[in-house]
Protein backbone atom coordinates (compact mmCIF):
# COMPACT_ATOMS: atom_id res chain seq x y z
CA UNK A 1 0.00 0.00 0.00
CA UNK A 2 1.32 3.71 -0.89
CA UNK A 3 2.44 5.69 1.60
CA UNK A 4 4.53 9.18 1.33
CA UNK A 5 4.87 12.92 2.60
CA UNK A 6 1.80 14.13 1.57
CA UNK A 7 2.96 17.40 2.83
CA UNK A 8 4.63 18.23 -0.47
CA UNK A 9 1.29 18.16 -2.07
CA UNK A 10 1.07 21.76 -3.66
CA UNK A 11 4.25 23.30 -2.79
CA UNK A 12 6.87 24.38 -4.33
CA UNK A 13 10.13 22.72 -5.30
CA UNK A 14 11.84 24.13 -7.86
CA UNK A 15 11.89 28.12 -8.85
CA UNK A 16 14.39 28.40 -11.51
CA UNK A 17 14.29 31.04 -14.59
CA UNK A 18 16.29 30.81 -18.21
CA UNK A 19 17.05 32.95 -20.73
CA UNK A 20 15.56 32.14 -24.36
CA UNK A 21 18.01 32.67 -26.97
CA UNK A 22 17.83 32.90 -30.54
CA UNK A 23 20.18 29.87 -31.05
CA UNK A 24 18.81 27.71 -28.83
CA UNK A 25 15.59 28.25 -30.13
CA UNK A 26 16.96 27.61 -33.90
CA UNK A 27 19.11 24.41 -32.27
CA UNK A 28 16.12 23.21 -30.46
CA UNK A 29 14.03 23.22 -33.83
CA UNK A 30 17.06 21.05 -35.79
CA UNK A 31 17.40 18.69 -33.62
CA UNK A 32 13.59 17.35 -34.16
CA UNK A 33 13.84 18.56 -37.94
CA UNK A 34 11.19 20.92 -37.63
CA UNK A 35 10.81 22.22 -41.23
CA UNK A 36 8.61 25.50 -40.02
CA UNK A 37 10.60 28.17 -41.20
CA UNK A 38 8.70 30.38 -38.55
CA UNK A 39 11.38 28.44 -36.21
CA UNK A 40 14.54 28.71 -37.55
CA UNK A 41 14.27 31.65 -40.70
CA UNK A 42 14.54 34.76 -39.13
CA UNK A 43 13.67 36.46 -42.58
CA UNK A 44 10.65 34.20 -42.85
CA UNK A 45 9.41 35.14 -39.27
CA UNK A 46 9.65 38.89 -39.72
CA UNK A 47 6.72 38.36 -42.08
CA UNK A 48 4.36 36.84 -39.77
CA UNK A 49 2.14 37.90 -37.60
CA UNK A 50 4.23 37.55 -34.93
CA UNK A 51 8.01 39.58 -36.08
CA UNK A 52 10.51 37.35 -35.63
CA UNK A 53 11.15 33.40 -34.58
CA UNK A 54 9.58 31.65 -32.06
CA UNK A 55 10.05 28.89 -30.12
CA UNK A 56 9.14 25.29 -31.23
CA UNK A 57 5.61 24.41 -28.96
CA UNK A 58 7.61 21.66 -26.89
CA UNK A 59 10.91 23.64 -26.19
CA UNK A 60 8.93 24.90 -23.04
CA UNK A 61 8.89 20.73 -22.11
CA UNK A 62 12.16 20.53 -22.53
CA UNK A 63 13.73 23.67 -21.23
CA UNK A 64 11.65 23.15 -17.46
CA UNK A 65 13.89 21.90 -14.58
CA UNK A 66 15.53 18.56 -14.57
CA UNK A 67 15.96 19.36 -10.80
CA UNK A 68 15.01 15.80 -9.10
CA UNK A 69 12.12 15.54 -6.98
CA UNK A 70 11.84 16.37 -3.29
CA UNK A 71 12.17 12.99 -1.11
CA UNK A 72 8.21 12.05 -0.94
CA UNK A 73 9.47 9.17 1.47
CA UNK A 74 7.60 7.05 -1.13
CA UNK A 75 6.94 3.30 1.27
CA UNK A 76 8.45 1.53 -2.52
CA UNK A 77 9.31 2.22 -6.24
CA UNK A 78 12.85 2.16 -6.46
CA UNK A 79 13.12 2.41 -10.59
CA UNK A 80 11.59 5.26 -12.12
CA UNK A 81 10.48 6.23 -15.65
CA UNK A 82 8.45 9.06 -17.42
CA UNK A 83 4.96 8.09 -18.21
CA UNK A 84 3.55 10.80 -19.88
CA UNK A 85 2.81 14.66 -20.09
CA UNK A 86 0.35 16.95 -20.44
CA UNK A 87 1.15 20.61 -22.12
CA UNK A 88 -0.93 23.23 -22.66
CA UNK A 89 0.96 26.28 -24.69
CA UNK A 90 -0.49 29.56 -23.87
CA UNK A 91 1.83 32.00 -25.24
CA UNK A 92 4.34 31.50 -27.65
CA UNK A 93 8.13 31.67 -26.44
CA UNK A 94 10.24 34.36 -28.00
CA UNK A 95 14.09 34.97 -28.12
CA UNK A 96 15.41 37.38 -25.11
CA UNK A 97 12.21 35.95 -23.20
CA UNK A 98 13.24 35.27 -19.48
CA UNK A 99 11.02 32.36 -18.47
CA UNK A 100 10.68 31.94 -14.70
CA UNK A 101 8.98 28.23 -13.69
CA UNK A 102 7.49 27.06 -10.70
CA UNK A 103 7.86 23.33 -10.29
CA UNK A 104 5.08 21.14 -7.64
CA UNK A 105 3.93 18.15 -6.81
CA UNK A 106 0.45 18.34 -8.17
CA UNK A 107 -1.19 14.44 -7.28
CA UNK A 108 0.74 11.12 -6.08
CA UNK A 109 -1.18 8.06 -7.12
CA UNK A 110 -1.00 4.26 -7.86
CA UNK A 111 -2.43 2.16 -9.60
CA UNK A 112 -2.06 -1.68 -10.40
CA UNK A 113 -1.28 -2.92 -13.87
CA UNK A 114 -0.04 -5.79 -15.64
CA UNK A 115 3.37 -5.96 -13.51
CA UNK A 116 2.43 -4.91 -10.24
CA UNK A 117 1.72 -2.03 -8.53
CA UNK A 118 2.90 1.23 -9.92
CA UNK A 119 3.12 5.08 -8.24
CA UNK A 120 2.53 7.98 -10.34
CA UNK A 121 3.91 11.32 -9.27
CA UNK A 122 2.58 14.15 -11.29
CA UNK A 123 4.93 17.53 -11.78
CA UNK A 124 3.40 20.33 -12.74
CA UNK A 125 5.53 22.94 -13.93
CA UNK A 126 3.96 26.71 -14.32
CA UNK A 127 6.43 29.02 -16.97
CA UNK A 128 5.93 32.72 -16.80
CA UNK A 129 7.34 34.60 -18.95
CA UNK A 130 9.02 38.65 -17.93
CA UNK A 131 6.19 40.62 -18.70
CA UNK A 132 4.02 38.17 -16.09
CA UNK A 133 2.04 36.04 -19.30
CA UNK A 134 1.68 32.46 -18.61
CA UNK A 135 3.18 30.80 -21.26
CA UNK A 136 2.47 26.61 -20.46
CA UNK A 137 1.79 24.68 -17.78
CA UNK A 138 3.22 20.89 -18.35
CA UNK A 139 2.22 17.59 -16.17
CA UNK A 140 4.24 15.20 -15.92
CA UNK A 141 3.61 11.79 -14.87
CA UNK A 142 6.95 10.73 -13.34
CA UNK A 143 5.94 6.24 -12.73
CA UNK A 144 7.89 4.65 -10.03
CA UNK A 145 7.78 0.87 -9.17
CA UNK A 146 10.21 -1.57 -7.75
CA UNK B 1 -4.83 13.45 -46.35
CA UNK B 2 -1.87 14.76 -47.92
CA UNK B 3 -0.81 18.12 -48.08
CA UNK B 4 -1.75 21.02 -45.50
CA UNK B 5 -4.64 22.42 -43.76
CA UNK B 6 -4.84 25.89 -43.30
CA UNK B 7 -8.48 27.07 -42.48
CA UNK B 8 -10.57 25.47 -39.94
CA UNK B 9 -13.05 25.20 -42.88
CA UNK B 10 -10.89 22.50 -44.54
CA UNK B 11 -10.64 19.81 -42.20
CA UNK B 12 -13.20 17.29 -41.25
CA UNK B 13 -14.15 14.99 -38.41
CA UNK B 14 -12.55 11.99 -39.07
CA UNK B 15 -10.07 13.33 -41.64
CA UNK B 16 -6.58 11.94 -41.25
CA UNK B 17 -3.07 14.46 -40.63
CA UNK B 18 -0.72 13.48 -42.73
CA UNK B 19 2.02 10.99 -41.40
CA UNK B 20 5.51 12.21 -40.42
CA UNK B 21 8.11 9.15 -40.83
CA UNK B 22 11.17 9.64 -39.66
CA UNK B 23 14.23 7.58 -38.11
CA UNK B 24 15.80 9.14 -35.02
CA UNK B 25 19.58 7.78 -35.27
CA UNK B 26 21.62 7.32 -31.79
CA UNK B 27 23.68 10.71 -33.27
CA UNK B 28 20.03 12.38 -33.64
CA UNK B 29 19.23 11.79 -29.81
CA UNK B 30 22.80 12.47 -28.92
CA UNK B 31 22.00 15.87 -30.51
CA UNK B 32 18.67 16.23 -29.38
CA UNK B 33 19.89 15.43 -25.30
CA UNK B 34 22.40 18.21 -25.85
CA UNK B 35 20.59 20.72 -26.81
CA UNK B 36 17.76 19.88 -24.32
CA UNK B 37 20.24 19.67 -21.27
CA UNK B 38 18.99 16.44 -20.49
CA UNK B 39 22.11 14.02 -20.86
CA UNK B 40 21.57 10.41 -19.36
CA UNK B 41 23.32 7.13 -20.38
CA UNK B 42 19.65 5.66 -20.68
CA UNK B 43 19.42 7.85 -24.04
CA UNK B 44 22.99 7.52 -25.30
CA UNK B 45 24.12 4.56 -23.87
CA UNK B 46 22.83 0.61 -24.57
CA UNK B 47 25.36 -0.77 -21.55
CA UNK B 48 23.89 1.74 -19.52
CA UNK B 49 20.39 1.93 -20.44
CA UNK B 50 20.91 -2.29 -20.05
CA UNK B 51 21.82 -2.03 -16.48
CA UNK B 52 18.59 0.46 -16.10
CA UNK B 53 16.51 -2.62 -17.32
CA UNK B 54 16.17 -1.05 -20.52
CA UNK B 55 16.82 -2.97 -23.43
CA UNK B 56 18.72 -0.02 -24.79
CA UNK B 57 19.30 3.21 -25.22
CA UNK B 58 15.99 4.60 -26.10
CA UNK B 59 14.66 7.74 -27.40
CA UNK B 60 13.43 10.57 -24.37
CA UNK B 61 9.63 11.13 -23.84
CA UNK B 62 10.34 15.06 -24.85
CA UNK B 63 11.74 14.01 -28.31
CA UNK B 64 8.85 11.84 -29.26
CA UNK B 65 6.90 14.74 -27.85
CA UNK B 66 8.64 17.38 -30.36
CA UNK B 67 8.13 14.50 -33.41
CA UNK B 68 4.57 14.69 -32.57
CA UNK B 69 4.39 18.78 -31.91
CA UNK B 70 6.00 18.85 -35.47
CA UNK B 71 3.56 16.26 -37.64
CA UNK B 72 0.97 18.98 -36.04
CA UNK B 73 2.61 22.21 -37.20
CA UNK B 74 3.48 20.93 -40.44
CA UNK B 75 0.10 20.14 -41.57
CA UNK B 76 -1.32 22.52 -39.53
CA UNK B 77 1.00 25.67 -41.09
CA UNK B 78 -1.53 28.61 -40.07
CA UNK B 79 -2.33 26.72 -36.60
CA UNK B 80 -1.64 27.18 -32.80
CA UNK B 81 -0.93 23.98 -31.13
CA UNK B 82 -2.64 24.86 -27.78
CA UNK B 83 -2.66 21.82 -26.39
CA UNK B 84 -0.74 18.68 -26.32
CA UNK B 85 -0.97 15.41 -24.13
CA UNK B 86 1.05 12.11 -24.57
CA UNK B 87 1.31 8.70 -22.80
CA UNK B 88 4.99 6.88 -23.16
CA UNK B 89 3.28 3.78 -23.34
CA UNK B 90 6.49 1.64 -24.86
CA UNK B 91 10.41 2.73 -24.65
CA UNK B 92 10.98 4.12 -28.01
CA UNK B 93 14.40 2.45 -29.72
CA UNK B 94 16.71 4.15 -31.60
CA UNK B 95 17.54 3.69 -35.64
CA UNK B 96 14.08 2.23 -36.19
CA UNK B 97 11.47 3.36 -38.50
CA UNK B 98 8.61 5.50 -36.98
CA UNK B 99 5.54 6.90 -37.71
CA UNK B 100 3.90 10.07 -36.29
CA UNK B 101 0.12 9.52 -36.99
CA UNK B 102 -2.87 11.43 -36.57
CA UNK B 103 -6.60 11.56 -37.17
CA UNK B 104 -9.31 14.20 -36.46
CA UNK B 105 -11.94 13.52 -33.72
CA UNK B 106 -13.89 17.05 -32.88
CA UNK B 107 -14.22 20.43 -34.07
CA UNK B 108 -15.43 23.13 -32.03
CA UNK B 109 -15.97 27.24 -31.95
CA UNK B 110 -15.97 28.73 -29.04
CA UNK B 111 -15.31 32.50 -27.79
CA UNK B 112 -13.57 33.35 -31.21
CA UNK B 113 -11.50 30.37 -31.33
CA UNK B 114 -11.75 27.20 -33.98
CA UNK B 115 -10.60 24.21 -32.42
CA UNK B 116 -9.41 20.99 -33.77
CA UNK B 117 -9.06 18.13 -31.43
CA UNK B 118 -6.96 15.12 -32.85
CA UNK B 119 -5.89 11.36 -31.64
CA UNK B 120 -2.13 11.34 -32.25
CA UNK B 121 0.38 8.40 -32.25
CA UNK B 122 3.77 7.58 -32.52
CA UNK B 123 4.22 4.43 -33.71
CA UNK B 124 6.69 1.20 -35.49
CA UNK B 125 6.30 -0.39 -38.95
CA UNK B 126 4.39 -3.11 -37.18
CA UNK B 127 2.01 -0.35 -36.11
CA UNK B 128 2.86 -0.58 -32.46
CA UNK B 129 1.95 2.02 -30.51
CA UNK B 130 4.75 3.75 -28.66
CA UNK B 131 3.01 7.05 -27.46
CA UNK B 132 -0.54 8.05 -27.80
CA UNK B 133 -2.13 10.86 -27.03
CA UNK B 134 -4.61 13.99 -28.26
CA UNK B 135 -4.01 17.34 -29.36
CA UNK B 136 -5.91 20.56 -29.49
CA UNK B 137 -5.21 23.65 -32.74
CA UNK B 138 -6.83 26.41 -33.12
CA UNK B 139 -7.05 27.61 -37.13
CA UNK B 140 -7.68 30.93 -38.81
CA UNK B 141 -11.51 30.64 -40.57
CA UNK B 142 -12.64 32.04 -43.74
CA UNK B 143 -15.06 33.44 -41.69
CA UNK B 144 -12.98 35.46 -39.32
Amino acid sequence: MLEYDTSWIGKAFDRYTYNVTKEEIIEFAQSIGETNPLYTDEAYAKTTPYGDIIAPPTFCVAFRSHARLPDLKLSYGTRGFDGGKECVFLAPIRPGDTITGVDRIAQVYEKTGRSGNMIFIVRESELTNQRGEQVAVVRQSLIRRD
Amino acid sequence: MSGTVNYFEDIDIGDEIAELGIRPATVDVVRFVDVARMQSGRFTDDEYARQEGLPGAIIPGNMSLGFLSRMLTEFFPTGTLKGLTANFRATVPHNMPLTCSGVVTEKQSRQGEHLVFCDVMLSNEEGERYVQGTAQVALPSRED
